[in-house]
């Protein structure tokens, strides 16, 4: 298991993954102090969010998509079949593979975390607390892209799947905010297509994660005022990141070679 | 005769399928040509102030971080009507955009002062005093969610209202909002604005009655709020002003007190 951990962790050094994502990172800051100073007033909050937000975007892009393609490659490879004829079970197999992935991210992390521990205008208290929702929203999201790499065929489908439930998952607040449906079922209009539309968001925002609440950059320079959403960001990951698990260990296990 | 023809190299058929496409891009060209020349006086509508998206938009738009998209539309606010290149004047905003922009991102984030120091000290200073009306009452909405804390802006609101849009009982209106708001710690001058107000529509009397009242209700404080000597020199020149005013309209200023009470 650690062989492919660290299997995993010298990929992504070869594949250029830390150094290309650390460059936009450096970018990113860039861009982000340069906007910061032209705005009128509160630069440092201003470049604060420009560069947290942002941030927070490439890395999970960046993560996103090696994971599609690390696990598309390897099965084109045939690395897969070879590290399986070792003695080593699915489920340790699965499990190795998503902490390497996650231990990369980590180690993209980091940097940023210090960066932002400079800033003039960040509460310590809400960095830490923005940093471990980071850390769960990104445990969350590659848990599905290992999922979506290892149920279909191509890498891009798996990357168009796991973009389309990050985009989703962070869209469910407006969803739930969006729909309407009345107290009485005879009430709902099932012919109409907004009734239609609703009812399916409905049954969307039962499937998909609530990560709307998940890293809000308010926390960095206001602090976090209402600790009730953490709870529901550490529920929310205790659920789903187990449960995207298993569905891996169950869909890996059937799979034949 | 036709037989013949054919062996000759143009008309074989590779050669006419070679010819056909060239013959096809250059058609497509000059149609391309022609397209340019009928779409190149059709510019985009830039415009000024962007659409406002409604609550709902906002929610979906802002992807969850809202705070990011407060920053980003307001930074695009502060820059509406000064992008591509150009340079457009204040006269030519759609305040009443304007407005509902700055209500709509004060609904993500109160706590902020970019937006208000942008209307106040920014937007304020359009050619059309009318359109301060807009200014006025965005300062006064957003000081009304937190007065103890964001007396600061019923003050703008009540200058803009004053100098620019020049309407004596907005200004009153919103000089009181600031006195009552305005805690004990706040700089006294802050208490002063309604008499400030009065002096500048040329009502003496009320300016007097209201400097002389402040003055009487911090003596009677007896030490526990010293009054700083610079503040205290202000309000005794202010005093002597407005009495030297009323005197030369030949009016008992010792009425101004009677009415007062």
């Amino acid at each position: 298991m650690k062989q492919i951990i660290k299997y995993i962790l010298l990929t992504a050094l070869r594949d250029w993954l830390y150094i290309g994502l650390l460059i936009i990172l450096a970018g990113t800051l860039g861009i982000s102090v340069l906007l910061g100073y032209s705005a009128l007033s509160e630069e440092s909050q201003m470049q604060t969010i420009y560069f947290a937000a942002s941030s927070r975007v490439v890395i999970v892009c960046g993560i996103l998509l090696f994971i599609c393609f690390n696990i598309k490659r390897a099965f084109e490879n045939k690395e897969i079949h070879f590290i399986l004829s070792k003695p080593i079970s699915r489920y340790s197999f699965v499990m190795a593979y998503w902490l390497g992935f996650n231990m990369v991210a980590m180690i993209l992390i980091a940097p940023l975390f210090l960066v932002l521990m400079m800033h003039s205008a960040v509460q310590m208290v809400g960095l830490a607390y923005w940093t471990l929702s980071l850390v769960l929203e990104i445990l969350l999201i590659s848990t599905f892209a290992i999922v979506a790499s290892l149920i279909l065929r191509s890498a891009v489908s798996s990357v168009l799947a796991a973009f389309s439930f990050y985009l989703l998952s962070r869209l469910m607040g407006f969803f739930v905010y969006a729909i309407k449906i009345p107290d009485d079922p005879l009430d709902i209009q099932i012919g109409s297509l907004t009734g239609f539309m609703e009812l399916v968001l409905k049954a969307l925002s039962v499937i998909f994660p609530r990560l709307d609440i998940f890293t809000k950059s308010e926390w960095l320079i206001y602090n976090v005022t209402n600790f009730g959403d953490f709870s529901l960001i550490i529920s929310q990951s205790l659920i789903y990141i187990p449960f995207m698990l298993l569905v891996a260990f169950f869909d890996f296990k059937r799979k034949q070679f | 005769m036709s037989l013949k023809l054919m062996q000759v190299p143009l008309f074989r058929i590779k050669n006419l399928q070679d010819i056909s496409i060239k013959a096809g891009l250059i058609i497509l060209l000059l149609f391309q040509y022609l397209f340019w020349n009928r779409t190149e006086d059709i510019r985009p509508n830039l415009g000024i102030v962007p659409n406002v998206p409604n609550q709902l938009a906002v929610r979906a738009l802002s992807f969850g971080d809202s705070e990011f998209y407060f920053r980003s539309r307001a930074f695009r606010i502060q820059n509406s009507g000064d992008t591509f290149g150009r340079f457009s004047p204040l006269k030519n905003y759609d305040y009443k955009k304007l407005y509902r922009w700055f209500t709509v991102l004060d609904s993500i984030n109160s706590k902020s002062n970019f937006l208000p120091s942008l209307a106040a000290y920014y937007y304020s200073q359009t050619q059309n005093p009318k359109d301060t009306i807009y200014i006025i009452k965005y300062l006064e909405e957003h000081a009304d969610k937190n007065p103890s804390e964001k007396w600061w802006w019923y003050y703008q609101a009540m200058y803009i209202a004053n100098h620019v849009y020049e309407d004596k009982d907005l200004a009153l209106k919103l000089a009181h909002k600031l006195k009552d708001s305005s805690g004990p710690d706040a700089p006294i001058w802050t208490k002063q604005m309604v008499a400030i107000v009065h002096k500048k529509w040329g009502e003496n009397c009320e300016a007097l009655a209201i400097i002389s009242d402040i003055l009487e209700d911090y003596e009677q404080e007896e030490g526990d709020k010293k009054i700083e000597d610079k503040d205290l020199n202000f309000m005794k020149y202010f005093i002597q002003q407005r009495i030297r005013n009323l005197e030369e309209e030949n009016f008992d200023y010792t009425k101004c007190f009677e009415k007062q009470e």
